[in-house]
């Protein structure tokens, strides 16, 4: 009995979980649309400037409730690239969003995610393990090949 | 299509971004690893910003006359990474991927109808193959062994 509530236990957090990842999703997609509307009152890096400064405030906040002492030194050069690129990444979001629509960009955005993470994946890139590109997920690629197709045509 | 081509670098550079912060994140801690990020970014939109000669957007009568609404996109998107993380401890890249996925192109489709009055089916269902094109892809993945890897074979 006591095993039966702790698997059905586990199941519930682990659907809360997955309850989690789904929201994250869903709100990183309102993020897409409301910088894309940002540009109806913004320049782009009036835009960048805004959408990171609110989330610094609130991580310091954050940061200072939870008494962490801030770090930044000792990381390999290119961990200190990552405003830079998190900059381009807002500013070009925003930028076809305003002018393609949320659904198109994030439709061609994911093609270039599953590109990048497939050579991140091949040459073990950042520590992560080499994983060959198979035969057997060619028809996985031509299947979001298609459905970017279809987005953006429509 | 110079959007089309520049929304397909954008995801390109995406990931490499995504693998950078978790580098950060690894190094000096999730919060902290987010904050170089922030501080970096914050501090080098604003210089573009008066080099560009926009600073005239950071007048505070400009601010407020914004839509409040339109600056929460920010706070989504620093809840979205935190929920990511958590998430993902709990769940495999698959699952993780293709659940931030389907929220993800699910939201944008419905906004693209609020803003824009635009739906299509045919959109959706292109969505749909994307959410299974992912699936499968992820569900194919398998890593090397070490040795192997290491060996060419």
């Amino acid at each position: 009995m006591i095993r039966y509530a702790q698997l059905h236990k586990k199941e519930g957090v682990s659907l809360l979980y997955l309850g989690l990842l789904l929201l994250a999703g869903i709100l990183q997609g309102v993020m897409v649309s409301f910088n894309g509307q940002m540009g109806n009152y913004f320049s782009l890096f009036g835009i960048c400037f805004f959408v990171h400064a609110i989330a610094l405030i609130l991580l310091f906040a954050y940061l200072l409730a939870k008494r962490q002492t801030l770090r930044f030194a000792g990381a390999p050069w290119y961990v200190y690239l990552v405003g830079v690129m998190g900059i381009a990444i807002v500013a070009s979001s925003s930028w076809c969003t305003l002018h393609v629509g949320a659904s198109a960009f994030m439709a061609l955005s994911t093609a270039g995610q599953l590109v990048s993470s497939a050579l991140i994946d091949r040459f073990g890139l950042f520590g992560m393990p080499v994983t060959r590109i198979r035969r057997q997920q060619l028809p996985g690629y031509a299947l979001v090949l298609l459905g970017v197709i279809l987005v953006v045509l429509n | 299509m110079i959007y089309y081509l520049t929304a397909l670098i954008n995801g390109f550079f995406n990931s490499i971004n995504r693998m950078t912060n978790v580098r950060a994140g690894k190094l000096f801690g999730t919060a902290n690893g987010a904050l170089i990020n922030y501080v970096e970014a914050t501090v080098l939109s604003l210089l573009l910003m008066l080099v560009l000669k926009n600073g005239n957007e950071l007048a505070w009568g400009h601010i407020v006359s914004v839509p409040w609404w339109v600056y929460l996109g920010s706070v989504c998107g620093l809840l979205a990474q935190l929920l990511q993380i958590v998430g993902t401890l709990h769940s495999n890249t698959l699952v993780s991927s293709v659940l931030m996925l389907a929220g993800n192109l699910g939201m944008s489709l419905a906004l693209d109808y609020v803003f824009y009055g635009t739906f299509s089916l045919l959109r959706a269902v292109g969505i749909f193959l994307i959410l299974t094109g992912m699936a499968w892809v992820e569900k194919e993945k398998k890593p090397e062994p070490k040795d192997s890897a290491a060996n060419g074979k």
